[in-house]
């Protein structure tokens, strides 16, 4: 009859079973389902959970190591390559060709030069100690002193023709 | 310069010359310490009455005046950026401040005692 006629799984099964190895399989399967020993058997049912599961921690974990190291080094390099990390020329120096223009040689010389002189020795006091966030503290006060300085150089110019057409 | 020298000599003649707190301050400090300074040690040592953006507009009105000099530091090695300023006191700079200090205690010494 064809009811009785084994399909194809059952063959294939019959065929493993029918070898050395997957006899041995399929006694040690059978042995095991049938045991008292409920741990042995949540073991063999959920084999497959208890080592997948810590198996994909160990893969997650070791991707997203990955990818964080990559992201820092990444980050790093950038970092190491910014431009704030060269000096192209020193501080105040684009600012003395500015003032060159507005005032005289002697003003500049006496009032501005040396004040650019103390920032550029300030700067790179603090640069050789490492300390590059006061390096940036000091280009930013004496930036504003330089301001400040011009303004009262001009004011004081301004007063001293005041005085001079006066007279 | 001939203007600069021209205006010193003329400040001379005309008697006692202005000397505001600030010239006062740089001219005792020279004095007193007996060395050239840098720009930057005169506003350390001055307790907050000397600023780093007024002290070289007051040396340069000072200089003008002749009360002080100026010149670039030495550099016995080559060194990045520009050179500083050391100041030191003239001779002129040195009879004004005396004048200037015998005036302020003249002018203590009239002042009524308080009580």
């Amino acid at each position: 009859m064809k009811g009785d006629q084994p399909n194809e799984p059952d063959r294939l099964l019959d065929a493993v079973v029918q070898t050395k190895l997957g006899r041995k399989a399929f006694e040690y399967v059978r042995r095991y389902r049938a045991s008292d020993n409920w741990i042995k058997q949540i073991f063999f049912m959920h084999c497959y959970i208890i080592l997948a599961v810590p198996a994909m921690f160990l893969a997650i974990v070791l991707i997203a190591e990955k990818e964080v190291m990559s992201i820092f080094e990444f980050l790093l390099s950038k970092w190491m390559k910014a431009p704030h990390r060269t000096i192209s020329e020193p501080p105040g120096s684009k600012l003395l060709l500015f003032v060159d223009f507005l005032f005289s040689p002697r003003t500049v010389e006496q009032t501005f030069k040396p004040l650019v002189a103390d920032w550029q020795y300030e700067y790179f006091e603090a640069l050789k100690q490492g300390r590059t966030s006061k390096a940036s503290w000091v280009s930013m006060r004496y930036r504003c002193l330089f301001v400040w300085c011009i303004g009262l150089s001009k004011l004081f110019s301004l007063l001293k023709q005041l005085k001079s057409t006066s007279k | 310069m001939p203007g600069m020298k021209r205006k010193q000599d003329e400040t001379r003649d005309s008697g006692l010359p202005s000397l505001s707190r600030k010239e006062f301050v740089i001219l005792e400090m020279l004095i007193e310490n007996g060395r050239e300074l840098f720009g930057l040690e005169m506003v350390e040592a001055s307790d907050n009455e000397l600023k780093r953006g007024t002290v070289y507009v007051t040396l340069q009105r000072m200089q003008e005046k002749g009360l002080v000099d100026s010149k670039p530091e030495a550099r016995p090695t080559p060194e990045i950026g520009i050179a500083r300023r050391v100041y030191s006191v003239t001779g002129y700079g040195h009879q004004v401040y005396r004048a200037h200090k015998v005036a302020k205690q003249m002018m203590n010494s009239l002042m009524p005692m308080e009580t």
